[in-house]
């Protein structure tokens, strides 16, 4: 499997207190990572590592299968923290700064960046009189100067409205979809990186609690039984025994979870009832991203 | 290294403030012609001598340059560009060398730019007098070491921007630097120095530090040999060490 970026117990730690601690992450060619945590969890500074803005206080990391980071760097474009901009200038003379500095002679590449990021009639207007959006959407443009394989945009959609929100999340598809851009996205905002994330890393505290696809999030997610009883395999063999349940499997010591016959749930309880198992509890769970990440991030209370 | 440069020049003819400091420079130079006027009257008598004695205060055009140098990098860390070059993979001396050429384009520009205005209003109220070739030389020298005492003394702005990092507390230091030196830092230390009863400078903290030499160059078109050459090195050690400090600890140093 091609990974664009591998990190190897990638640590930073100010003062000796760690901020990031020995995380793992890997993203695949075409994948849309969404890197998710709450404030100070350690994404931007993690981000920082990969663009060779903070350097790690151990581990490494690779990019594009290489360890020669300055030729993976030329190759990937950022936005961290907040759009960097010369305020000066207008959209095209932003562009033209990043195009000199990558030596980039064709001049047409300006027109088709301020199209593809829907700036191309902003004119002579400066750049300090842009609109949050539109700052971002600039941002994101001069990351596309020198034709980036790989695009990091930490916090892309922060303080946007919903069109603005739309905007970039369209972008971000466009670039994926039709350049074949591979993205690592990072925002607080989980139901837009529900939208569009084919992979999920979850930071907590500095350290990456969880990583997985789409399609294991939906399996995660989705609606279940919860069964609490005192005899995990015997209650078990009955739900697949007795009532015809396909999908289940067994939590912990106690626990059971049952993704189908969710509308069953008198019938199992009459079954484990009548096999002697004792019911300690049965409840539905499920269905709701937010909460499934809002757990994996240590819950409401993270202090 | 090139390419680097491409983009420092390209912002650079594209800020506002380059042009401002410019004219502001240009007026300067013509100022101290009507000031020379006014103070010497006899200055008219000396036609080219006159007009070259309004070199003498060239020293003034540096306070722009080192306000503008300072906006001019700082803003690099203040707007978060400096990340645009870096995430790059740029190298991150070329980065800091190309902001010291910049510096030495500036000096260069503003010094050369004001002795010209010097030179047209000075032609214009006291005439050119007569063509001396000596003269000329000494002109000539007079610029080129003060251009050379000024960039050295710049590159010492430049490595405060990047260890600071902010445009107001970098302009702040910068001046501070330049003002309070020569008036309150020098003669502390030539105060310490003279306590120290073991150890004996010779010719005072002063005779070591960039600046004097900016002073000295621009102050007479005579000088003797030993000056110049002791200029020359004190300079070059100052622009060597500060540029040593600048890489190392913008190599070093995280971006935040």
């Amino acid at each position: 499997m091609e990974y664009l970026l591998n990190t190897n117990d990638l640590k930073k730690a100010y003062l000796g207190k760690p901020v990031v601690n020995k995380i793992n992450i890997n993203i695949k060619k075409g994948d849309i990572y969404g890197f998710i945590g709450r404030n100070g969890a350690g994404k931007t500074t993690t981000m920082k590592m990969i663009a060779g803005l903070e350097k790690p206080t151990s581990g490494s990391l690779e990019l594009f299968g290489d360890k020669n980071l300055n030729y993976g760097r030329s190759k990937i474009g950022t936005v961290i923290e907040y759009p960097c901009l010369y305020p000066y200038m207008t959209a095209r003379q932003n562009i033209n700064a990043q195009r000199h500095l990558l030596n980039m002679r064709d001049e047409s590449i300006v027109d088709e960046i301020l199209d593809i990021v829907g700036l191309g009639n902003t004119g002579s207007k400066k750049a300090k009189n842009f609109s949050l959006g539109m700052k971002q959407r600039l941002a994101i443009a001069l990351s596309l100067v020198g034709e980036p394989e790989f695009l990091m945009l930490d916090e892309p959609i922060n303080g946007l409205d919903p069109m603005g929100i739309k905007d970039i999340r369209d972008l971000i598809l466009k670039l994926n979809k039709e350049r074949g851009i591979t993205v690592m996205i990072s925002s607080h905002i989980l139901g837009e990186l529900v939208k569009i994330s084919t992979r999920f890393g979850i930071i907590n505290k500095g350290e990456l609690v969880a990583q997985f696809d789409s399609d294991e999030l939906k399996e995660k997610v989705k609606e279940k039984i919860k069964i609490r009883v005192n005899d995990v395999d015997r209650a078990y063999n009955v739900l697949k025994e007795e009532i015809g349940v396909e999908n289940c499997e067994i939590d912990s010591e106690r626990e059971i979870s049952v993704f189908d016959c969710l509308e069953k749930s008198g019938e199992i309880s009459s079954a484990l009832a009548k096999n002697d198992i004792i019911l300690e509890s049965m409840a539905k769970e499920g269905s709701d991203y937010e909460s499934y990440f809002i757990e994996l991030m240590g819950g409401n209370n993270n202090d | 290294m090139i390419n680097v440069l491409k983009s420092d020049f390209y912002k650079l003819f594209l800020r506002k403030a380059f042009y401002i400091c410019g004219v502001i420079s240009g007026l300067i130079g013509v100022l101290l012609v009507v000031l020379i006027n006014n103070e010497f009257p006899f200055a008219k008598e000396l036609g080219y001598n006159g007009i070259s004695s309004s070199y003498i205060g060239l020293g003034q055009v540096t306070l722009l340059t080192t306000v503008f140098l300072s906006m001019f990098v700082s803003s690099e860390f203040a707007y978060g560009t400096i990340k645009n070059m870096c995430s790059k993979g740029i190298s991150r001396v070329s980065i800091y060398l190309s902001k010291v050429v910049m510096g030495a384009f500036t000096s260069i520009v503003y010094t050369l730019f004001t002795g010209l205005c010097g030179f047209i209003a000075g032609s214009l109220m006291w005439g050119v007098g007569e063509f001396n070739i000596d003269e000329f030389w000494n002109i000539l020298r007079l610029f080129a070491l003060f251009i050379l005492a000024e960039l050295c003394l710049q590159s010492v702005f430049i490595m405060i921007s990047f260890l600071i990092r902010h445009t107001g507390g970098t302009v702040s230091a910068n001046l501070a630097v330049y003002v309070l030196a020569p008036a309150l830092l020098l003669p502390l230390l030539d105060y310490i120095i003279k306590s120290l009863k073991w150890f004996e400078l010779e010719g005072g903290v002063s005779k070591y530090w960039v600046g004097s030499y900016m002073q000295i160059f621009s102050g007479t078109l005579q000088l003797e040999q030993e000056v110049i050459c002791t200029g020359i090195i004190v300079c070059l050690i100052y622009f060597i060490v500060s540029t040593a400090i600048g890489i190392i600890s913008f190599y070093k140093r995280d971006i935040r």
